[in-house]
C-alpha cells in the first residue's frame, strides 16, 4: 500500500516550477482520498519562505529544507549523497522528480544507489491497492509503456512530464517546516567549473503551455519574427524543426522532435513545418495541434486537430491580430 | 586509451509499430545504432585519432545486433561485445553491462553513450552503470575535451550550459551537437567484416515490473480549414479553438 510520497521540488527564480506544482496538486489530491502521507523536499542555497507557502498552498504541508551554500551550483554527487541519508530516514515509497534537465539527470543515479525501479518520463499516475501503475509515451509517442509494480513496500522512483499530471483545485496547509543539517560532503568526484547563463530572453519551450514552432517553409532567420509576434500574444514559447535547426535559423536547444525536446504543451502551433516522423516524435503529444502548411499532403495535417492549408505568410499575422482582438476582449 | 561505447539497437524511426498481445511485434524491423549512441562512437573515435588506444562497443540485445554493429566497427571502432539478451530494463541492463565490462574490460578509461535512447525514451543506463561501477558521471555533454588524466565536459544544464571537470574512469553521455558521425568509406566497410563481435552470455536477474504495450488513443480525425482567403481562415480557427476552449 503506498504509505509515503517523496516530492523533489525545483524552483526557478525564486518561483515553483511547473511541473512540481503538477506534481504535489496530483499526489495532494489523492492522498486524502488514499490516507498516504506526501512530502516535498527542496534544497538550494538560498530559499524563501513565499516558497514554502506555494508549496504549501497545493495541500503539501511537510516540507523538508536543505540549505547549503554548495547548492548554488548543481552538483547531483552532491545531491545523491544527501538524498540517500534523507530517504533512509523517511522511507517513502515513492519518490518523483520532475522530468526536468535536474530530475533526468539525478534520478536514474539514485534508482541505482538505492537498487530500486525507476519509470522516466511518465504521463499517468494510478494507485490500487497494493500496487502502483505508471504510463509513458515511447517510440516518439507511436506507442504507450504501462509499467505495474507491486509496492510489498518497496520504493520506486519516477519523473513526471510536464503538463500531463491533472491539477486540482486543493485545500492549502499550513506549512510545516523542517530543516535539515545534513553534513554536505566536499571530496567531490564531479566539479563544476563554470556555469554559463543562457540568454532568459527566449522562453524554454520544456514547460511552455503554448509553442509556435517553425520549420523550412520559414525561409530564413530573420521571417522568425512573425512567428515570434503570435507567440508574444499567446504567451507562447517559440521552437523549430530540425530543418530550421540545421540551416542554422534556430539554436538546438529550441528543436523540437527525435533529436531535439519532447513537448507536450496544451496547444502546438506548426508553421510550415511538413511533419517528418521524427518532428512528430516530439510533440505527438500535444493536447491540440494547429498546422499551418502549403501543401495539401504534409504529413503534419493528418495529426493536426485543425489544419490551415495556405501561406503561413498571410495567416500568422492574420492570427496573431486575431489572437490579440480575443486576448483583449 | 581505452574507450568503451554503450551502444543501442534500436528500431529505425520509420518502423510501424505492431502489437501482437499487447507485446511489441519485432518481425520484418529494419533497425538501426541509436542516433545518440552515433554520437558516442564518433566522439570515442575522435578520441583515439588523437590520443591512440582502443575502442570496443558494447551492447545488450539480440545475436542479429551484429550487422547493426559493424556500421560502428566500420566507423573506426576495433571490435564489439554483445551480451546475447532480451530484457528490456534499464536497471537489468546496466548490471549486466556492469557485469560484462568489469569481467572483460575492468582497466577502460572512458566509457561513453548516447544520453537517452530514441525507443524505449528511459535515459537511464549511463547514470546506473556510473553508480554500479562506482565512476564519475556527466549527462547530456556537447562538448569533450580530454587532457591526460583530466576529462573537461560542457553539458547542457537547466537554461544553461555547465563546464564539469572530472577525471578517468568516467562515463560521459552525450547529446545532440557534440559531433557529426561520419559515413564509412567503402574500405572501412570491407575492414569492418574482419573486427570481431564477441557474443557474451550472461544470466539476467528477474526484475518484477509487469510492462504491457498499447498504441495512443485515437484522436478525432482534425478538421482541414480552407487557407485560399487567409483572412476567413484565421477567423474561423480562432472561432474553433474558442468553441473546444483551448483559448
Amino acid at each position: 500500500m503506498m504509505q509515503n510520497i517523496l516530492i523533489v521540488v525545483e524552483e526557478k527564480d525564486g518561483s515553483l516550477r511547473k511541473v512540481c506544482e503538477e506534481m504535489l496538486s496530483f499526489c495532494s489530491q489523492y492522498s486524502n482520498k488514499l490516507g498516504f502521507k506526501v512530502t516535498a523536499l527542496t534544497y538550494g542555497n538560498c530559499l524563501n519562505q513565499e516558497l514554502f507557502n506555494q508549496i504549501a498552498s497545493f495541500g503539501v504541508g511537510n516540507i523538508l529544507v536543505i540549505e547549503d551554500h554548495q547548492f548554488a551550483r548543481y552538483n547531483p554527487e552532491l545531491l545523491i549523497n544527501i538524498l540517500k541519508n534523507i530517504i533512509n530516514e523517511y522511507n517513502p515509497n515513492l519518490i518523483l522528480f520532475g522530468n526536468t534537465a535536474v530530475g533526468k539527470d539525478l534520478a536514474p543515479r539514485l534508482a541505482q544507489a538505492l537498487k530500486v525501479q525507476m519509470f522516466s518520463d511518465v504521463t499517468k499516475i494510478e494507485f490500487a491497492n497494493d500496487s502502483i501503475k505508471f504510463t509513458r509515451p515511447i517510440y516518439g509517442g507511436k506507442a504507450i509503456e504501462t509499467d505495474e509494480l507491486n509496492l510489498e513496500n518497496k520504493l520506486v522512483l519516477a519523473t513526471v512530464r510536464p503538463n500531463n499530471l491533472p491539477k486540482y483545485e486543493n485545500n492549502p496547509a499550513k506549512p510545516g517546516i523542517k530543516k535539515l543539517n545534513d553534513k554536505v560532503i566536499d571530496n567531490l568526484t564531479y566539479t563544476v567549473k563554470e556555469v554559463i547563463e543562457k540568454l532568459k530572453l527566449t522562453k524554454s519551450i520544456n514547460e511552455a503551455e503554448i509553442i509556435v514552432s517553425g520549420g523550412r517553409g520559414l525561409k530564413n532567420a530573420e521571417n522568425f519574427a512573425i512567428l515570434e509576434d503570435l507567440a508574444n500574444t499567446l504567451g507562447a514559447a517559440v521552437g523549430a524543426s530540425r530543418a530550421a535547426v540545421d540551416a542554422g535559423w534556430k539554436s538546438h536547444s529550441v528543436q523540437v522532435g527525435q533529436t531535439g525536446k519532447t513537448v507536450s504543451p496544451k496547444l502546438y502551433i506548426a508553421c510550415g513545418i511538413s511533419g517528418a516522423i521524427q518532428h512528430l516524435a516530439g510533440m505527438s503529444t500535444a493536447k491540440c495541434i494547429i498546422a499551418i502548411n502549403k501543401d495539401p499532403d504534409a504529413p503534419i495535417l493528418k495529426v493536426a486537430d485543425f489544419g490551415i492549408v495556405g501561406d503561413l505568410f498571410d495567416i500568422v499575422p492574420l492570427l496573431t491580430k486575431a489572437f490579440k482582438a480575443v486576448t483583449k476582449g | 586509451m581505452k574507450v568503451l561505447v554503450l551502444v543501442k539497437e534500436t528500431f529505425d524511426t520509420e518502423v510501424k509499430i505492431v502489437l501482437e498481445n499487447e507485446i511489441i511485434s519485432e518481425k520484418d524491423v529494419k533497425y538501426i545504432i541509436n542516433p545518440y549512441d552515433e554520437f558516442a562512437i564518433e566522439e570515442a573515435i575522435k578520441i583515439k585519432e588523437k590520443l591512440g588506444g582502443e575502442v570496443i562497443l558494447y551492447s545488450v540485445g539480440r545475436e542479429e545486433a551484429s550487422a547493426t554493429l559493424k556500421t560502428g566497427l566500420a566507423m573506426g571502432a576495433d571490435q564489439a561485445n554483445i551480451i546475447k539478451s532480451n530484457v528490456k530494463n534499464s536497471m537489468t541492463v546496466s548490471q549486466l553491462l556492469s557485469e560484462a565490462i568489469n569481467k572483460h574490460d575492468n582497466e577502460f578509461d572512458l566509457i561513453l553513450a548516447g544520453w537517452v535512447s530514441i525507443d524505449d525514451n528511459n535515459a537511464q543506463v549511463p547514470g546506473r552503470l556510473s553508480q554500479l561501477l562506482n565512476i564519475p558521471f556527466v549527462n547530456v555533454v556537447t562538448k569533450v575535451d580530454v587532457t591526460g588524466e583530466i576529462v573537461l565536459c560542457e553539458r547542457e544544464g537547466e537554461g544553461c550550459q555547465e563546464i564539469v571537470e572530472v577525471r578517468i574512469p568516467a562515463i560521459i553521455a552525450v547529446q545532440r551537437g557534440i559531433n557529426e558521425p561520419r559515413y564509412p568509406t567503402m574500405k572501412n566497410i570491407m575492414q569492418a567484416k574482419r573486427k570481431n563481435v564477441n557474443l557474451l552470455e550472461l544470466t539476467a536477474p528477474i526484475d518484477k515490473v509487469k510492462v504491457s504495450y498499447q498504441f495512443p488513443e485515437q484522436k478525432n480525425k482534425g478538421e482541414i480549414i480552407d487557407g485560399s482567403n487567409p483572412e476567413q481562415a484565421a477567423k474561423v480557427l480562432v472561432d474553433r479553438l474558442k468553441e473546444s476552449k483551448i483559448l
